[in-house]
């Protein structure tokens, strides 16, 4: 069922929607951040390390950061096309906006796979 | 009492501007509304809508102390002096408070508000039971003033392609009415990003309702509404299933 609302044949629920998905994905996962925290309670550098270095955790924190960032997107999105009526200035400012989006998910990318756990 | 006043007469006028007034009221004069009418005996050609003078008609709907409201049922006592008093926003002055509201109603009229059953009409009135008639409370009190509507900054921005939520509550009044058969229809016709996916919940319309409604709650429940009638049309529809769970 909830694949078909975020399907073209529900185009304003589909947006709705995906940004209601994200925002719920972020607060679970962190409360499981917090339930991990107060579980393992890392009191250094290197328990704090280890506490994201299992791979499943990895992969739950980029999760994450996926889902906020398209939260961030679709929500710059909507402020752009209020408050920014001159079409070239917009595309302008959605473009730094893809740009800080990916170079943001690059950087989480690297930072949870590309250093030594 | 000191009253600061948005004036503008496009036929006179370059540009609008605020005039100032300093009113003696009288022990009768409770209301916004009583205070106005006291300015219109210094200055008649002070433009304003009114009616009823009693919170029924919505005509004399603007902007007060920068928050929207009905100056009949605004008490004087509870006004910080001197009192701002601006046309509502969003919409088009014709001349001092007074707007242009065919905007507004024409997004009111797009969502069809009017009973639509096509069975053979009944010799009495279309029956409802209580529990589907207490459904439209809170939605069918709306007097179309237009203070939520004009207090949107979603309609500020897209006034042609998000209804507003006046218009929203009045779709949903006639959505949750037992006696309408287009449902669905009125469902598909909100079913673009603005047309409805454009309130962002911020809720000055709840805000200033002088009619104390919620066009905010309205709005949620046509989302419910939504999300509970794709389910039950994926449910009758078959689909597939991987591992015994459906998922298209």
């Amino acid at each position: 069922m909830l694949f078909e609302l975020l399907t073209a044949k529900y185009p304003g629920m589909r947006r709705w929607l995906t940004q209601r998905l994200c925002a719920l994905s972020m607060a679970v996962v962190l409360l499981l951040l917090w339930l991990r925290v107060m579980w393992l309670s890392p009191q250094n550098f290197s328990e704090w390390q280890a506490l994201f270095a299992p791979l499943w955790w990895r992969l739950l924190t980029l999760w994450f950061f996926a889902c906020m960032l398209l939260h961030a997107w679709l929500g710059v999105r909507d402020v752009l096309r209020d408050y920014v009526p001159h079409l070239g200035i917009r595309a302008v400012l959605q473009w730094l906006v893809n740009i800080a989006v990916w170079g943001n998910a690059l950087a989480v990318l690297w930072i949870l796979f590309g250093m030594d756990f | 009492m000191r009253f600061s006043i948005y004036r503008f007469n496009p036929d006179v006028d370059k540009k609008p501007y605020m005039q100032d007034y300093d009113v003696t009221l009288e022990d009768s004069d409770q209301m916004l509304l009583d205070a106005l009418m006291r300015i219109k005996e210094l200055d008649e050609s002070l433009s304003m809508r009114k009616s009823c003078r009693e919170g029924v008609c919505g005509s004399d709907a603007m902007n007060i102390n920068g928050k929207n409201g009905l100056a009949c049922i605004t008490k004087l006592s509870e006004l910080q002096e001197p009192v701002v008093l601006r046309p509502m926003p969003g919409l088009p002055v014709i001349r001092d408070l007074v707007v242009d509201m065919t905007q507004f109603f024409d997004n009111y009229h797009s969502v069809m508000p009017y009973l639509q059953n096509h069975d053979t009409p009944p010799e009495t009135e279309r029956l409802q039971s209580p529990e589907d008639r207490a459904k439209l409370d809170g939605l069918y009190e709306c007097i179309l003033c237009g203070a939520c509507t004009t207090s949107c900054p979603s309609f500020w921005w897209n006034p042609d392609k998000f209804v507003g939520p006046a218009g929203l509550m009045q779709a949903y009044r006639f959505i949750a009415d037992s006696r309408d058969q287009e449902q669905d229809a009125r469902l598909e016709n909100l079913e673009d990003p603005y047309r409805l996916y454009r309130c962002h919940n911020i809720m000055n319309c709840t805000d200033v309702c002088p009619k104390k409604l919620n066009p905010n709650a309205a709005i949620a429940a046509i989302k419910d509404l939504k999300i509970e009638k794709a389910k039950a049309h994926s449910e009758a529809k078959p689909g597939k299933k991987i591992f015994g769970i459906k998922v298209l």
